[in-house]
Order: structure tokens, then sequence, then C-alpha cells
């Protein structure tokens, strides 16, 4: 089951039913959904999808009401809108909104099928970079504060014996903490660490 | 008849002679006059009248005639008893008495120069209606007749004879008549009528001074029928003019009602509006005399053809967005199926794959079924593009205004369904960027539905309408009712195209006004719906700029 999901809703049944097909073809499970808040429902669909294809104008809440629900909850799963409707200042507004794409139904199914598959890849992407960072960071929290402390030092540059005088330790105890940290982060050189901790904090800034 | 000759024994030769009248103007039985000729040299009168002339002299007391015989060369004066016993006096007193004196002030010239064109052979006869005081003081009307009777040879006149006749009671009457003639007219052009009266076969037509003021006529210019109608009728409205006479006139209207164009004297034309009855009829019941009013109803026509002219806006900006939305509403139907078709073809075509060379001969058909649903997706796309968003003509609009207007518009009906209005009108007033005729249309829609749907309801029928600051700048209209809530099966989605409660409705009601709003660059929701009332929101940008 760790196929990418792509979630469907259409308040029409056989639009909803040729979208799910099509995309099946590409090989990823479908769920399809006839209103918005019964996606809204599946807490399982939410977590798992990797694309949602929406139509704009639905009975209830919209296709544009559930791109404003999902970014309210940080949920943030690239959308293809789908309309028949489709006006200029529509388009715009859930462009602007973050949308992924924008289609004008009927459309071309291969244009379709080409975004899932650019959503899904960004997606499955994004999560995998969001499941590294939170291992690194969870890496980076098994640190002890004075090993984080000897952790910065060296980051910052500073030699042994200037981490051993800024912390009022023993050199000895410098190398002890700083071989902790080179293991606990999983890394081989001061390099790769120094990369590591860059990376770490501008990611999370 | 009586007829006489001179009698022969008489020494003054007057022979007097009574003959039948025209009958007066007034149909006042007159009844007869006096003729005395006279022969030529006498100029005295006898007052020791024989036998004959005692006769006569009863016959017209009996007839209730007082006479006079006047010797203009003398001066001198013979009253018979009965003139005396009109105006009160005893006989002897009428000697003194002078005509002239006795006269009310208000006849005395009139009475006076009949007199003299009588005396100086200009008219044949003396005839005149005339008050003459009584003795107590009271003015009694009398009618007079009376002719010169001898003339001497220059042919100034010597001899004058008349009788009178009390004609006060007839008179009164007549006067009373007038008076309450006076009092309609007075109350009918108090009330903005002009009347007008027409004797038919005459053509002969007296107008009230309203009615000239209206036209602009000169109060002393006679008329003619056809100096009215038909010569000032606008030649637009002559044929329904005249058909509304002729009903009458021939009987199938009871009433001459009917509105036209009269030119006025300076050329411009003005609406009025006409009413006339045929008021009398001669023995065969042909028409004789018509009469009626006419009311300047130009302004008032005016500002109703500008009142029509806008609904007729209204309306027919409201049919120009039904094609639309017609359109654009088929437009989204006809997309789906479409939709659904191109993408099951699609379908096929991919699994084709999987069956290898077997499906190969189907893979043509199918491409071509998936490239025609795409292609009338273009189509209807096309007439969409066309139709959609045709003469949106915004600018920055009072709302307010905008919701005043519509419960001027639809009061009568409001008030045909027993709705009462509640205003909650933002204050300061706000402003938006719209259509105005496409955000009435869109108001009215909303006021109809409210309408309709308390049509049912028992108790209070309330249309509230509110304007309100609304979230992110935009401008909120509300409108609710107390209505029994939205029926169940367009509570899912009451602005569905095709989908209505009304037996005779298409469904595309609030369609539109979702449309409408939406080409604004504004929403359009439903707050509430419960069975104590339905809460219409709209939201608007406010101006641009």
């Amino acid at each position: 089951m760790n196929r990418p999901l792509v979630c469907v809703v259409d308040d029409d049944d056989a639009v909803r039913l040729s979208i799910g097909l099509l995309i099946e073809t590409l090989g990823f499970p479908v769920r399809c959904y006839a209103g918005a808040m019964e996606l809204l429902d599946d807490d399982d669909a939410l977590e798992r999808a990797h694309c949602l294809v929406l139509d704009v104008r639905m009975p209830g809440l919209s296709g544009v009401g559930l791109q404003g629900r999902l970014e309210r909850i940080g949920q943030r799963v690239p959308i293809i809108f789908v309309s028949a409707y489709g006006d200029v200042p529509m388009v715009a507004r859930v462009m602007r909104a973050g949308a992924f794409d924008f289609l004008q139904k009927p459309f071309n199914e291969q244009v379709l099928l080409d975004r899932v598959n650019e959503a899904v890849q960004v997606s499955t992407q994004r999560r995998r970079e969001g499941a590294r960072w939170n291992a690194v960071q969870g890496r980076l929290d098994g640190l002890t504060t004075r090993e984080r402390d000897v952790m910065d030092g060296m980051v910052a540059g500073r030699l042994n014996k200037q981490i051993a005088e800024d912390l009022g330790i023993s050199i000895k105890t410098v190398e002890q903490h700083r071989a902790r940290v080179m293991e606990k982060l999983q890394v081989e050189s001061l390099a790769e660490l120094v990369r590591l901790v860059i990376e770490v904090r501008y990611h999370t800034d | 008849m009586l007829g006489r000759r001179g009698p022969p024994g008489l020494h003054s030769c007057i022979r007097p002679s009574l003959f039948g009248l025209r009958a007066p103007r007034r149909g006042r039985d007159a009844g007869r006059g006096l003729q005395v000729e006279r022969e030529r040299g006498e100029s005295t009168v006898s007052a020791n009248l024989g036998e004959d002339e005692e006769r006569w002299r009863l016959a017209l007391e009996v007839a209730g005639e007082g006479v006079w015989d006047w010797d203009l060369h003398s001066g001198q004066m013979y009253r018979s008893p009965l003139w005396s016993e009109i105006l009160g006096y005893a006989p002897e007193e009428t000697a003194t008495l002078k005509w002239g004196a006795l006269l009310h002030p208000d006849d005395r010239e009139e009475a006076q120069r009949k007199l003299s064109a009588c005396l100086s052979g200009e008219s044949p006869d003396f005839v005149a209606e005339f008050r003459l005081c009584c003795k107590n003081g009271e003015y009694r009307w009398m009618a007079s007749r009376a002719r010169v009777v001898a003339r001497d040879e220059s042919g100034r006149p010597g001899r004058m004879i008349g009788v009178y006749q009390d004609i006060h009671e007839a008179r009164s009457l007549s006067d009373a008549l007038q008076a309450s003639e006076r009092l309609w007219q007075f109350a009918l052009e108090g009330h903005g009528d002009a009347l007008w009266d027409w004797t038919l076969k005459s053509g002969e037509i007296n107008v009230s001074q309203t009615f000239r003021a209206i036209i602009g006529l000169p109060a002393d210019r006679l008329l003619r029928g056809n100096d009215i109608w038909p010569s000032r009728l606008h030649p637009d409205d002559v044929r329904t003019t005249v058909a509304a006479f002729s009903a009458h006139l021939a009987g199938v209207r009871p009433i001459t009602e009917v509105e036209f164009r009269l030119r006025t004297e300076d050329g411009a034309y003005r609406w009025v509006a006409l009413r006339g009855k045929i008021m009398e009829r001669d023995r065969n019941g042909k028409p004789l005399r018509m009469i009626g009013t006419v009311r300047d109803v130009h302004d008032h026509y005016l500002s109703a053809e500008r009142e029509m002219r806008q609904q007729q806006e209204l309306a027919r900006a409201a049919r120009l967005i039904h094609v639309g939305e017609m359109a654009s509403a088929l437009a989204h139907e006809l997309n789906q199926p479409l939709t659904a078709l191109r993408n099951f073809s699609a379908v096929a075509l991919r699994r084709l794959d999987e069956l290898g060379a077997v499906g190969e001969c189907i893979r043509g058909p199918l491409q071509l079924i998936a490239e025609q649903a795409l292609r009338a997706g273009e189509i209807v796309h096309r007439v969409r593009g066309f139709v959609r968003r045709d003469g949106l003509l915004t600018a920055p609009i009072a709302i307010n205004g905008v919701v005043t207007d519509i419960v001027r518009f639809m009061e009568f009906e409001a008030r045909a369904h027993a709705v009462q209005w509640q205003l909650a009108l933002a204050e300061p007033p706000l402003w938006v960027q719209g259509d105005q005729v496409q955000l009435e249309q869109v108001l009215s829609n909303l006021a109809k539905n409210a309408i309709d749907a308390m049509s049912e309801v028992e108790g209070e029928r309330l249309l509230r309408i509110e304007t309100r600051d609304g979230a992110d700048g935009m401008v909120e209209v509300v409108v609710s009712d107390s209505g029994g809530g939205l029926a169940e099966t367009v509570r899912e989605d009451p602005f569905a195209p095709f989908v209505t409660t009304k037996p005779d409705g298409v469904g595309l009601g609030l369609a539109i006004c979702r449309t409408i709003i939406e080409n604004h660059g504004g929403r359009m929701w439903v707050e509430r719906s419960t069975r104590l009332g339905t809460t219409f929101c709209l939201s608007l940008p406010p101006p641009a700029g």
C-alpha cells in the first residue's frame, strides 16, 4: 500500500467514474467522492493522497472551498481543478491559491494524466524530503545539550582546543562528544556534518 | 284661433289681433303676443275702451299677461290691473312708476338697448326678460313682448303696446339648474377635469375654461366639433379615438373612454384622457348631445411611459441574460457527459494495449469517438464564449439605491401578496462595482422568489433586505423571507440549473443570479433555510480603483 493515492471529487457520476478509471491506467490507486465533505471525512485518504482532482462547482462545499479548508489544516497536496465553467477570474483565483493546474472540461485525457503523474511525483518528492528531514531532525533531537554545544562549535569551524576553552571542559571530553555527535548523526566526516546542519537550518527556517 | 276686424262703432280704430307666436327659446309657454294695428292719423288712445277692448283685456288677464299701452307723444302709460298685481301695487299706484327705474340694475342696460332697437325700427319686436322691482323691494323675473303699433310720417314711434308675464318661478328653477351645473363644473374642474358639451347635429362644441387652457385656446375663439376632434388629434391616435367614439355612439359601449394626444395652439401634442356620454337622444334614439370631461394626463403619461420603458429594458436584459445563462447552463450540462465520453474512450484505448494485436481493429473507431468528444466540447465552449458576459457594464453603484428601486418595482406584487418590506440599509451607503441592470435583475429575482415562498404562509409575511460590510472588503446583500424554507428537491443545490419547484418555471432564475454575481467577481450562497424562512446572501466587490 505504498503506491501514491489519487483522490477524485466530482458530483457528476459519469465524470467521476471516467476520471477514476483513467487515472487507474497510470497504476495509481484511486478513491472517488461525490462531494467535498466526503473527502474531508476520510482521514486515511487525506493522509495518503498524493494528488486531488477536484470539480470546481459542486453542491455544498465547492472545490475552491475544499482548497481553502485543506490549506487551513496544513494539508499541502497538489490539486488539479477540472471545471465545465472555468472563466478567467475563477482560474486566476484558484491558481493564486496554489492549485497545481486547472483543466477545462472536456479535456485531453493525456494532459490530465501527465499532470497527475507530475503532481504525484512532486508530492512523492515532498513526502520523501519531508520524511528525510523528519529523520534528521529526530537525530538532532537525540543529541544532549553538551553534544549540541560541541556540534555548534564544530560547524562554526572552531578547533577542539578552542571548543574546550569555550565550554570550560577538557579537550579529551570534547573529543568524546565529537565522536558521539558523528555517530548519532550518522555522518562520516566533518564536511558531511556541516552540510547536514546547514541544510536542516535552511529547511526549517 | 281668435281673429277680429276693427269694430265698426269704435272711434279709434284699434284692431288688435292675437296669434300664436313662435315658441320661445326657454320652452316657456308665453302663448300669445298682442298685435295692434292702428290706423294712420290716430294719435291718442281713448281711456274709454269699448266692449271688445275690455274683452281682450280680460282674455289677456286670464292668460296671466299684464298689458301696457304707451303713448310716446304724451308719455302717458296705461297699465292693466294684472300688471300692477304682479308687482304688488294697487292699480292707482302704477301711474307714476317708471319702468326704467324698476329694472334690476344688471338687466337694465340690455332691456333698454332692446327697447331702443324696437323704437327705432331696427327690430320689429321687443322681446326681453328682465327683473322688475316689486313693491316689497324684491325683484321678479318678467318676460315681455311688445311692438310699436303707430308711427308718424317720419317713422317716429307714436304708440307701443306690450304684454308681460311673470316667469319668476320658471326662471328661478332654471337659475337653480344653472347654479347646480356650475357647482358640478366647479367640482369636476377642481378635480382637474375640463368639460365639453357637444351638440352633434350642429357640431357646436362648448368647452370649459380649463379645456381651453390645456390646448392654449383663446377664450373668445368659437369652436365647432371638428375643431377639436378629429382635427387636433395626433395622426397616430385618430383610429383608436374614432373607434372609441363610434363604439359609444353605436351603443356598444356605455361610455366613451379614450386617451389620445391633442395638438395645442403652439403645435405640440399633449396626452389627454377623455370620457364622454350621450346625454340627449331624439325620439328615434339618435344621439343629439354628448357631454364629457378631458383630463391632461401628459406628465403622468410620460412618467408611466418612462417606467414602462425601464420595465421593458429590464425584461430585455433578463431575456439576454436568459439566453446567455441558458447556453452557459447547457454548456455545463453538455460538458459533463462529453468529459465522461472522452475519458471512457481514452480508458478503453489504453486498455486496448493490454489485448495486443486482437484489439487493433477497434482502436481507430475509439480514437474517433475520443476526438469527436473533444470537438463537441470545443463547439460548446465557443458558443459559451460568444454569449457569456454580454453587456456587463460595470460602474460604481450605490447598492442601497438598487434595493429601493427593486422595492418600487415590486411594490405591486408585494402588496398583492400582503408581503411587508423590511429594509436594513447600511449607513453610510455602500458602493459596489457592478452592472445596475443586472444587479436589479438579481435582486428582483430574489425578491420574487421570496414573495412566492411566502404565498402559503398564514402568519406574518416579511421580506427583509439588508446591505452590510462583508469579509475581505466585499459588500453583502442579504435577502430573507419568512416562508417555509427551500423545498427538499432544491435544498441541496438551489442554484442548479433546470431544477425548479415552480410548475411553470425552467429552473434558471437562481442559476442566472449566481452567474451574474460570479461574473461580477462576487459570490452567492444560501445562509440559512429552515421552516421559518430562507436567507440568500450575495457578495459584490467594492468599486474598482
